[in-house]
């Protein structure tokens, strides 16, 4: 058996400085290539906390973080951002899309910020599979909710992360369009063999992954 | 409401950088405004109310309008029965260093007991009995740097004059740079034995006086001179009202970008207000209350900021009215509770009318609007008609163009500007969108996002390009007129010295002794008579080589040399015709002390020396009607191979109290004093220019805030913390190089509008248009270096921010 994707241990994040609060406690958690995990956990469990810190964009009190064999802790800042532009895929429950740039161009910011220009047909070849290639060229308020989050997922999948990180990717969808999105998800992750960290309330989308964790009291468990 | 103002009181607590930086945004505006209003005040307030604390009443002034009065005129009056008390004045300038002083030589037992600048004690025995003694108010002693009773060194004509300070009276702005003597010492001292400026007494003497003044003096009262001063000064004014409304212009786009930051960093809360059932009306009611009390605080700010500004550089308006206009204005400012009172409504309601559409687009925020994020929705106030900024343009221009007068043309200027700053934005945008549309890199994708808040960015783009063009298009117009006066001067001083004397005057006899020298090929001499209204008559004896000097404005040498030459006709500087509204063919009357002359206007001709206009005839004629043999200067013409230092070794023998002046020293003061009355021009149009980049600043900040989301979701997708800073700082150069692109024929509008319609009808003379090029050599890369540095603070602040916060806020 290879390297895990993703390997957390002994993770522990708190916040506040009087009275700081522990949100992540030892916690630890192993994800193996193209296995998709979802964690689910009541508002303030710090779900979203753990996907930063897996994504490189907080760091821990205590524990560690290792993405493809790479210590996170032992980046810099700046070597941990290139490291996320390279490795890793963000999914926003809010899609944050950039709202001047056109889809096409939103797809391709992990391509550019890549260096992989010469990899655009990409683009269109997950517009395709996501049924948004008519949408290329428009701008993200003009698409609805359903759309944006395809656009989003497009975005996060276009340099082939090794790790995709999605957070209630379908927090902001109503219940049809969620599960649309969710069914997308579901054949684009499985067909790209994507290892996936996903963080959710929603039972729909947890369903999707291999394995599901329970966040509670800064721990994970399984179900 | 109580809970609404709670929530803003806490907002700005919480927020001190964002409420220091609006209210310096407003403060700075206003401080300008306030500033050029207390030194316009300056050129009309107390010029002339010196002699007013001399004899400590209202006072009415004889003088005589065809020069200094005869001292013998005082006797006679003050021997006649039943004579008021009069005061005799002689006035003369002086110069200590680059600063001009005014001599106001009384005798000192005719001043009243109750006058200001009586002396006690023994000083006015000194007064008396001192040749050198003088009297100076206490400020002008500090301002001079010197102590009690030190040598006040000044120069009078050319000649070093050391007076020694024998006592000093309490400070009053009246006296400032007023230097007091005894009559007949200064007489003796300035050559002007037997001369009076003008004789003074209480205004309720006019009716003997009236009845006892010999016929052709004139009673001249405060409110008279006042006016005088003021026509004087118009030219100068209304320069400086031109950059206070051009400031003022500036000043809007500030407190508009300060406000709509506001609101922006408040769109979440106001969202949520609405949500909560606060009406559009609270909430508007809640942003104009807030606007009321920070222009308000801003404007008391700004109130005190323009009377230190004033304070700082009164002296740069003052000098050039000493040295252009003979007067000595009052050394410090006189702020009034109206003036404050105005300009801080004016404030006020200006900050409320620009925030008018920021008002609107609070009132559009939806229930539950949390993004702080604007689209393409556009601002409400700037939902302007596509047709506006040109029929503000044409209106303008069309206001220029047909009408005569000063006001009309500054309406115009500012209708125009006003058009151009509403253009600014939408062309440059659209400039820019040329650099996005190709290309896949960090450039194209930064500007693409900054188009996207082009409505937000609007009012910086607007103030950048409006104040970088008033730099250049003022500095245009000064170097364009620099050289325009520079030219005119080496053209028109013909003679290779010029001779003065600084005691006495030459006469008719030193021009035919001159004449006769051997060294001498030929020479020019000239008389003038400064008239009542600032205006002079000048006798020229002129050779051929000075009428060739002359540029023809209208009317040519070949008519004109006849006519004046035969003493039926004269020369007519352009202020002059201006003013007067004469040309070649027309008549004109001159009071003179023959009687009324009537003469034809011959021709016109360039002159900058004074903007009152000069009327000049040929000197047998003007000594014929002024009885006047003397001559203020004569200028030589040497004879190949005479040496300068030859020369001035035998003028030294002939004329001890003489004075020569090369060609190149006349240029070289006239192109200082040219200099120094444009130090103000040039202080305004830099102060201008830091109130633009306070626009920027918060503009850029407000573009930080609003995209914050965006900034961090690029950051989450990898985009280092120097590519972020990349971003935005190509953002800011990019608006800043809009700017300056825009603020090209923007300045060329204002220099030229400067040059062809503002300066004729200020100053009453034409500039050739030129373009000179410096001031853009240097606003351009001064201008992308401030935008750069502009974005650094932004851009070092969005960029250290960690993304993660900012996501989990969205």
């Amino acid at each position: 058996m290879g390297e895990p994707v993703l390997l957390i241990q002994g993770l522990q994040r708190r916040f506040g400085t009087s009275g700081p609060v522990q949100v992540l406690d030892d916690l630890t958690l192993e994800l193996s290539a193209g296995e998709r995990v979802a964690v689910m956990g009541s508002s303030g469990s710090g779900k979203t906390t753990l996907l930063h810190l897996a994504a490189g964009m907080d760091t821990p009190d205590a524990g560690e973080v290792r993405v493809g064999g790479h210590r996170l802790s032992r980046l810099a800042e700046p070597e941990r951002t290139r490291f996320r532009a390279r490795y890793i895929g963000l999914v926003f429950q809010d899609f944050n899309l950039i709202d001047s740039l056109t889809v096409r161009e939103n797809i391709e910011l992990p391509l550019w910020l890549n260096n992989r220009l010469d990899q655009r047909q990409r683009i269109t070849e997950l517009a395709e599979e996501l049924g948004i290639a008519d949408l290329l060229e428009r701008l993200p308020e003009k698409l609805s909710g359903g759309e944006k989050q395809r656009v989003a997922i497009a975005r996060a999948l276009v340099h082939r992360p090794a790790l995709l990180l999605a957070d209630e990717p379908t927090g902001s969808l109503d219940q049809t369009t969620a599960e649309g999105v969710l069914a997308l998800f579901d054949r684009v992750t499985r067909e790209h063999g994507v290892t996936l960290l996903m963080v959710t309330h929603n039972d729909d989308a947890a369903a999707l992954c291999d394995r599901v964790l329970q966040l509670r009291h800064g721990r994970l468990s399984q179900d | 409401m109580r809970l609404l103002l709670e929530s803003s009181r806490r907002f700005f607590y919480r927020h001190p950088g964002q409420l220091l930086l609006a209210l310096i945004g407003i403060a700075a505006g206003v401080a300008v405004v306030t500033g050029v209003a207390l030194m316009r005040d300056v050129l009309i307030d107390a010029l002339d109310s010196a002699t007013e604390s001399l004899s400590g009443s209202e006072t009415i002034r004889i003088t005589d309008p065809r020069g200094p009065l005869d001292e013998s005129l005082y006797r006679q009056l003050a021997t006649t029965p039943g004579a008021p008390a009069l005061l005799p004045v002689l006035s003369s300038r002086l110069r200590y260093g680059d600063r001009m002083l005014e001599l106001l030589a009384v005798d000192p037992l005719s001043l009243d007991r109750d006058s200001a600048v009586r002396p006690t004690g023994s000083a006015t025995g000194q007064l008396l009995t001192q040749a050198n003694a003088a009297v100076v108010s206490e400020t002008t002693l500090q301002r001079l740097g010197l102590g009690p009773e030190g040598v006040l060194e000044v120069s009078h004509s050319g000649e070093t004059l050391k007076l020694e300070i024998v006592a000093t009276v309490s400070a009053r702005r009246e006296l400032d740079d007023r230097v007091i003597m005894d009559l007949a010492a200064a007489q003796h001292l300035t050559g002007r034995r037997g001369e009076l400026s003008f004789i003074e007494t209480s205004s309720q003497h006019r009716d003997w006086l009236i009845e006892h003044l010999p016929e052709g003096l004139e009673l001249v009262d405060a409110q008279q001179r006042r006016e005088s001063a003021a026509a004087l000064t118009a030219g100068m004014r209304a320069n400086l009202t031109a950059m206070s409304l051009l400031s003022l212009a500036v000043g809007l786009f500030v407190i508009y970008s300060v406000l709509a930051f506001l609101l922006v960093q408040r769109r979440r809360t106001i969202g949520m207000l609405r949500a909560v059932g606060v009406t559009q009306g609270r909430i508007q009611a809640l942003l104009a209350l807030e606007t009321v009390i920070l222009a308000g605080l801003g404007a008391l700010a700004g109130l005190a900021l323009g009377t230190l500004m004033a304070s700082a550089l009164l002296d740069l308006v003052r000098q050039p009215v000493a040295e252009l206009y003979r007067m000595v204005a009052s050394a410090g400012i006189r702020p009034s509770l109206g003036l404050y009172a105005t300009v801080w409504v004016m404030a006020v309601i200006m900050a409320l009318a620009s925030v008018y559409g920021v008002l609107r687009e609070a009132q559009r925020i939806p229930p539950g609007q949390l993004a702080r994020t604007v689209h393409e929705t556009r601002p409400a106030g700037l939902q302007l008609s596509r047709w506006l900024p040109g029929l503000l343009l044409v209106s303008g221009a069309a206001l220029i163009v047909t009408t005569r007068g000063l006001p009309p043309v500054m309406a115009g200027l500012f209708l125009m500007l006003s058009g151009c700053a509403l253009l600014a934005p939408a062309i440059g945008m659209q400039l820019l969108r040329l650099f996005s549309v190709r290309g896949s890199g960090l450039m194209p994708r930064a500007i693409k996002m900054l188009m996207s808040s082009r409505q937000r960015l609007a009012p910086a783009v607007s103030a950048l390009s409006l104040a970088l063009a008033l730099s250049a298009g003022v500095g245009m117009m000064v170097l364009g007129f620099r050289a325009t006066v520079d030219d005119w001067v080496s053209r028109l001083i013909s003679a290779d010295v010029y001779l003065t004397v600084s005691q006495g005057q030459l006469d008719s006899q030193d021009v035919e002794d001159l004449r006769a020298w051997p060294e001498i090929e030929m020479l020019t001499s000239s008389r003038q008579i400064r008239m009542d209204d600032g205006s002079m008559v000048v006798g020229y004896d002129l050779n051929r080589k000075a009428w060739a000097a002359f540029e023809w404005v209208s009317g040519d040498r070949e008519s004109a040399q006849p006519a004046v030459e035969a003493g039926t006709a004269v020369l007519l500087t352009e202020p002059m015709a201006r003013r007067k509204g004469l040309e070649p063919g027309d008549r004109i009357e001159l009071a003179t002390p023959s009687g009324a002359a009537s003469f034809d206007v011959a021709a016109v001709y360039r002159d900058f020396s004074n903007d009152r206009g000069l009327v000049g005839l040929i000197g047998w004629r003007f000594r014929e009607l002024w009885q006047d043999e003397q001559r203020d200067s004569i200028g030589l013409y040497l004879q190949a191979g005479t040496g300068l230092e030859e020369l001035e070794s035998k003028i030294a023998d002939a004329y001890p109290a003489g004075n020569l002046t090369t060609r190149e020293q006349v240029r070289e003061q006239t192109l200082a004093v040219f200099d120094r009355t444009f130090r103000i021009s040039w202080a305004l149009a830099i102060l201008v220019g830091m109130i633009a980049a306070i626009a920027l600043i918060s503009a850029l900040l407000a573009l930080g805030l609003e995209r914050g989301r965006e900034y961090a979701t690029l950051r989450a997708l990898g985009l280092p913390r120097r590519g972020l800073a990349g971003v935005v700082l190509t953002q800011t150069t990019s608006l800043a190089a809009i700017a300056v692109v825009m603020a090209v024929p923007f300045s060329m509008l204002i220099h030229a509008v400067l040059s062809l319609a503002v300066q004729p009808r200020a100053f009453g003379w034409s500039l050739a248009l030129t373009w000179p090029w410096q001031p853009l050599a240097v606003i351009i890369p001064l201008a992308l270096l401030l935008g750069t540095a502009a974005g650094a603070y932004p851009a070092w602040k969005i960029a250290s921010r960690d993304p993660a916060p900012l996501l989990r806020a969205s």
